[in-house]
């Protein structure tokens, strides 16, 4: 493990000091606007008021306003379908892109993957002009279906160069072992170096979905009518009338589609962690752990010698380390 | 990379600009990335709008390839 921990006492006090302050400043937008969404405008307007008590009761006609009188719910709906309109996109051309890219074309499958990943710099703010007079000519202006068309033209990139790195760290003799028992290559593919690979597969689906939420400019440049807008630009056009803020249901609302996303997150993050690992046995193993499956995949044992092979490759590079 | 990222991205993003004060009073608040917007979509002048969006784009791709340039060295050495 690269990360020790620290031995001495006051070592440890620092790094949670350290820690617990960093969480405070991050979760503090999120106590704001859990504390505000609950407030009476009475309570609200009041300058004297202290930010940080609900110095009235607490009240829940903003979230119900939210609920009830906009379309935030079919905001939500719109956001939903996007996104997974867009997972499935990015997954079937991603996948085989990054496998191709990271097994078959050897040295020239890194540059590639670059160049690949180097479009993904290419902003938005560039883009929507030109491809917002490109959906009005196909006629899907004012549709949700424009923004699925259009997004991934950038999770693509970025799913390609996050799979690229995980398919790379699944050992290619599992793979090879499995041809030799007779699998094509895409069965091999399929069999053994998809399910290792699934936690990088998981994360990339988390993170095109939450990409998809935030995108903020495509959504207001080629949507217009609130019935197909996203939640990211259909809440500020709703709640913001003028120069009136409804600050209640403005928060409520982004407390409503965070929490979710951040417990998703929390929950994969220890995923994309292992990723970044450099000890890529270790990764991978310890990712199959997590992913609840047995090694060696069950109903693998009997056709392949794939856990004797694993063996193999495992005591190999810990050889070739300790040397 | 991450540095790179973050220049790219806060260059690039109007969200705020057009949430928080629709680049006024005036254009006092107005980022190029949003005048883009205000010009092509919004004032239907799209050749304004996207010829202040590629003013963007050579220093966007002169910053990109310093820090690149910057990353790759850093781990050679």
């Amino acid at each position: 493990m690269a990360a020790a921990q620290p031995r001495t006492v006051r070592g440890r006090i620092a790094i949670y000091t350290l820690a617990i302050a960093f969480a405070l400043l991050v979760g503090f937008p999120f106590l704001w606007a859990a504390l505000t969404m609950f407030r009476q405008d009475a309570d609200l307007y009041d300058p004297t008021h202290n930010p940080f008590v609900l110095s009235k009761l607490a009240t829940f006609s903003h979230i119900t306003d939210l609920l009830k009188n906009t379309p935030y719910l079919q905001f939500i709906v719109n956001n939903v379908v996007i996104g997974l309109a867009v997972v499935v996109i990015t997954l079937a051309l991603s996948l085989p892109a990054a496998y191709a890219l990271a097994r078959l074309t050897g040295r020239w499958g890194e540059r590639i993957g670059i160049a690949i990943f180097v479009t993904y710099l290419v902003p938005p703010t560039l883009l929507f002009l030109p491809l917002s007079r490109l959906i009005t000519t196909i006629g899907l202006q004012d549709s949700i279906w424009s923004l699925v068309v259009v997004y991934p033209g950038f999770t693509i990139p970025l799913s390609t160069w996050l799979l690229m790195g995980f398919l790379r760290s699944v050992p290619r003799d599992i793979q090879e072992q499995a041809q030799v028992d007779g699998y094509s290559r895409l069965g091999a593919v399929v069999r053994t170096v998809l399910p290792l690979a699934l936690p990088g597969i998981i994360t990339v689906v988390v993170f095109t979905f939450t990409l998809t939420m935030q995108d903020f400019i495509y959504a207001l440049a080629f949507v217009s009518s609130s019935s197909s807008m996203t939640v990211s630009v259909g809440v500020p056009t709703v709640l913001i009338r003028g120069d009136v803020f409804y600050w209640q249901s403005l928060m409520a609302s982004a407390i409503i589609v965070a929490v979710p996303v951040a417990l998703l997150y929390n929950v994969f993050l220890g995923r994309f962690i292992q990723r970044l690992h450099p000890g890529r046995r270790q990764g991978i193993s310890r990712a199959h752990r997590g992913s609840g499956a047995a090694w060696p995949p069950a109903g693998r044992q009997r056709r392949t010698p794939a856990g004797i092979i694993w063996r193999q490759t495992t005591a190999h590079s810990e050889g070739t380390a300790a040397s | 990379m991450a540095l790179l990222f973050r220049i790219v991205f806060t260059f690039t993003d109007m969200a705020a600009v057009f949430v928080l004060t629709g680049g006024g009073p005036g254009n006092a608040t107005q980022v190029l990335a949003s005048w883009a917007f205000y010009k092509g979509i919004n004032g239907g002048n799209l050749a304004v709008g996207a010829a202040d969006a590629l003013i963007m784009f050579p220093v966007l791709l002169g910053l990109a390839a310093i820090l690149l340039r910057i990353a790759s060295r850093a781990e050679v050495g």
